[in-house]
């Protein structure tokens, strides 16, 4: 039995009709989370324990797992290939297992600036940096990303001077993405704890810089 | 064996599913070059029925210039974007001369 | 199939939003609430447990459940829709099962429940 999808049609865009930010129903849907737990413990189709898990692991994630992939690849050269080559292999070095998808580093560099975003739903790299910012899963990020990406991280106080290339990467399908943030000037002189303190999370996304990029326009 | 290697140009088709699918329709009927093969994977489009999805589809990364997808894109032409699609989403496009 | 690039515009779903007009993007943070992690991961068990459910059911339901829903609600209240919506389909739970328990959780905190507009108010 396969049920028939509604709501699709074949139109294009209306120009004139932006999307909608919804935020309704909160209260609601925290009473109806709570109902459908009791309901599922009570016939017996999930135990306490097995909520109980899946919370510990979303809360474990969190930023800091990122900023140390990112300041290891900034202090090693060779972690740093091992990183573009095969994210997940390299963060697994470090001690992080990527479980939803495979791990996709993309690196800034003085002519390429990446930002990533999920137009169809909020895709992110969720048991490395746990759950996404508002802002990502903001049907405004996810909408205009892709046509204006440089407006949004105009938004962000990212500024990227014409020359160089933005490229967005649409997280869509069975990988997630991890920005590598170009380096600071000096991070050879820094420690490795002092580079892990200065990476925010949305500068693994892209909507944040270490330094601004010098125009060499 | 992957259908499609990197650098190999391709065209997104439009299947007009209108089921659960991950290819989104801006990328639709434009054509970019492969950046990378991802590996296979089972098919959305079953597991969204709650279907194993198997066998696995081959997955590519491709690449795409901003102008391509929007002809009135506002920023530098250098400007691309990158995004997955599954084997029978695409088709071969002529190699640029 | 071949490709249908003089047919006309591609099909659209209303959940497929990249290129939309929008507004400015809100560069806020909100906390992730108790029950937005609860409904994760009952999500979460009953595929790691169960596989009763996956997350590639979840969005096909909240890409299906109608455009009014999906512009109305947040981003986790959709999935706690769509989590009810499978689990009903996949007959674990009926609505009216969710709905009346819901009414004696909020009755008991002297509360009632407003299906109609998604409401919970004092009683």
């Amino acid at each position: 039995m396969t049920p028939e999808p509604i709501g699709y049609s074949a139109d294009a865009v209306d120009p004139s009709r932006l999307v909608v930010e919804g935020h309704e129903g909160a209260d609601y849907y925290a009473l109806m989370t709570e109902a459908i737990h009791k309901i599922l413990l009570e016939k017996q189709v999930l135990a306490p324990s097995d909520t109980d898990r899946v919370i510990a692991a979303l809360e474990a994630p969190n930023v800091t797992w990122g900023a140390r992939i990112v300041a290891q690849a900034w202090k090693d050269p060779s972690y740093k290939a091992r990183l573009l080559a095969d994210g997940s292999a390299a963060a697994r070095e470090m001690g992080y297992a990527i479980k939803e998808a495979k791990l996709v580093v993309v690196e800034n560099t003085s002519s390429l600036h990446n930002i990533i975003v999920c137009t169809l739903c909020s895709c992110y790299p969720r048991s490395l940096l746990g759950q996404p910012p508002w802002w990502y899963i903001s049907k405004n990020y996810r909408a205009r990303t892709v046509r204006e990406p440089r407006a949004v991280l105009a938004e962000f106080g990212v500024a990227i001077p014409p020359p160089m290339e933005v490229r967005v990467h649409d997280s869509n399908a069975d990988m997630r993405y991890l920005v590598l943030p170009k380096a600071p000037a000096d991070a050879a002189e820094r420690r490795f704890d002092d580079l892990v303190r200065i990476v925010t999370r949305n500068m693994m996304i892209g909507t944040e810089l270490v330094e601004p990029y010098r125009d060499r326009g | 064996m992957p259908r499609f290697t990197a650098g190999d140009r391709v065209t997104v088709l439009d299947l007009g599913k209108p089921g659960h699918v991950r290819i989104p329709w801006f990328i639709r009927h434009k054509t970019g070059r492969i950046e990378r093969y991802c590996g296979a994977y089972p098919n959305p489009e079953d597991l969204a029925f709650g279907r194993p999805g198997l066998p696995a589809i081959d997955l590519y990364r491709v690449h795409f210039p901003q102008t391509e997808l929007w002809p009135d894109y506002p920023g530098p032409p250098g400007d691309t974007l990158e995004i997955e699609v599954y084997d029978h989403w695409l088709e071969p496009a002529e190699p640029l001369t | 199939m071949t490709d249908q690039a003089d047919s006309g515009p591609p099909y659209r779903g209303y959940h497929d939003i990249g290129g939309l007009p929008g507004g400015p993007v809100a560069c806020v943070e909100r906390p992730f609430d108790d029950w937005q992690k609860l409904s994760e991961a009952i999500r979460g068990a009953l595929e790691q447990k169960n596989r009763t459910v996956s997350l590639d059911e979840i969005r096909r339901v909240f890409e299906s459940f109608g455009e009014q829903l999906y512009e109305t609600l947040g981003f986790y209240e959709r999935r706690a829709e769509a989590l009810t919506i499978l689990l009903t389909e996949k007959e674990i739970v009926t609505r009216e099962e969710v709905l009346s328990r819901m009414d004696a959780i909020a009755a008991g905190r002297g509360q009632r429940v407003d299906h109609a507009a998604r409401t919970v108010e004092p009683l």
